[in-house]
């Protein structure tokens, strides 16, 4: 290929990552170095704005408990994908005939807003007229028929769910893709050498599977320390009820529109910074170490 | 009949009622969103699970002309096929060359990659809305 072919054929793309992705988040990265009054940008401010998530109110409060949840919503996800959705397409792995069907109805609610998701589920979930009470209280369960997203305690595990439920559709296609690039000679075999299905399952399938793991591991962990659209549809900015489901992005949301600070896009600006840095380090720290588990199972 | 006994799905009739009924699970919240839209305020508030029966039209009504629905399907229309087209246009080209300079691009190419399929999702849009 020639020099001038490669330039002229990577030149679009890298412009429109430099322009959408690169340039905004070098803009932000520099907004929290300095200071702000109102839109207008005042003098240098070294680490000042990063220094008053660490010192001032609501941030001394705030911040630590919302990525608290941040650190749960991703771990209960990550729990229920590994588990559920793994069962799920281990389930529907060489059920030819309603395999196409089954996954496209757990996909289903993947279609739909998480932001009506969250209206959705909130009605669902009402105390006073929704279904899943009347459910309970129908079947005799009427101690369960608690007021599932109104006390402190449940609400969070409602968002888990919940986002649980609607994605679950996403970790089935995965496993689903790599379960089926397993070769049916390595079970085979290992069952005419006697392993059991257990040992079948835990021993050879589930070794392969690492890879897929990984992705589905690093990938649900960007989404739930991004979670923004769920929590705000089912408790508003604040994380309702008395911030018992909020998350650093609506932390944000409320800093940066919210406050009427005066110093509210520098502040702002800090915290984005410091996610993305707690984001990337993240995934790229798990990145490399599945890559080095790869490696020493491929070779 | 080793090889046939090897074809046979997991779990067995246990594994498809358990599927079976995950998928009710999955899909009656969305079954009632739709019949709950086919019914009145007040039929909801006394009868939550009732069926959506007569036909009550009148929510669509109401999103279309109160809820502007119109307007906001196309500006959700444009942003989707803006979205679509800025997305899938460049990617052919530069799949192809890095495709093809896979080894010259060796030295950076497994961060290049990491940044171009993490990247744009690494950063939430909410970040972008501050400027």
């Amino acid at each position: 290929m020639r020099r001038r072919t490669a330039v002229l054929f990577t030149a679009p793309a890298l412009l429109l990552f430099g322009v959408f992705v690169l340039y905004p988040m070098f803009t932000a990265f520099s907004y929290a170095f300095f200071e702000w009054r109102g839109t207008a940008r005042g003098g240098f401010a070294g680490v000042a704005n990063f220094d008053t998530l660490f010192t001032k109110r609501p941030f001394t409060t705030d911040l630590p408990r919302a990525l608290w949840h941040n650190a749960l919503f991703f771990l209960g996800t990550m729990v229920c994908q590994n588990t559920i959705g793994l069962a799920i397409a281990f389930l529907l792995h060489r059920r030819q005939r309603t395999r196409r069907a089954l996954q496209t109805l757990y996909a289903m609610p993947y279609l739909v807003s998480p932001i009506v998701i969250g209206y959705l589920w909130t009605l669902l979930l009402s105390p006073s007229f929704g279904p899943v009470n009347t459910l309970l209280t129908k079947i005799g369960l009427e101690s369960w028929a608690l007021p599932w997203l109104g006390q402190p305690s449940t609400a969070i595990w409602v968002v888990v769910l919940v986002s649980v439920w609607q994605w679950i559709g996403f970790p089935v296609l995965l496993y689903g893709a790599a379960l089926g690039g397993i070769p049916d000679d390595l079970t085979e075999a290992a069952r005419v050498d006697g392993a059991s299905n257990r040992q079948s399952f835990f021993k050879i399938v589930l070794p392969l599977l690492v890879p897929a793991i990984g992705t589905v591991s690093v990938l649900t962990f960007i989404f739930a320390m991004e979670a923004f659209a769920l929590p705000y549809a089912f408790g508003g900015s604040t994380g309702n009820p008395a911030g018992s489901t909020d998350f650093v992005s609506l932390l944000f949301y409320r800093t940066a529109f919210d406050s009427g600070s005066i110093d509210a896009v520098g502040t702002s600006s800090a915290l984005a910074t410091m996610l993305f840095l707690l984001i990337f380090g993240g995934a790229l720290l798990a990145t490399m170490v599945l890559r080095r588990h790869e490696r020493r199972i491929t070779t | 009949m080793i090889g046939s006994r090897a074809q046979r799905p997991v779990g067995g009739a246990v594994g498809s009622v358990a599927l079976w009924v995950y998928a009710v699970g999955a899909l009656v919240p969305l079954v009632l969103m739709v019949t709950s839209s086919f019914r009145t305020n007040a039929d909801l508030i006394t009868d939550p699970l009732g069926a959506p029966w007569p036909l009550s039209t009148e929510s669509y009504t109401t999103a279309w002309t109160d809820g502007n629905f119109a307007t906001y399907f196309g500006n959700s229309l444009l942003v989707t096929a803006g979205a679509v087209l800025r997305v899938t246009a460049p990617l052919g080209p530069i799949d192809y060359t890095l495709g093809m300079q896979l080894s010259a691009l060796a030295w950076g190419g497994a961060f290049v990659g990491f940044l171009l399929f993490y990247g744009p999702i690494l950063f939430s849009p909410r970040v972008g809305e501050a400027r």
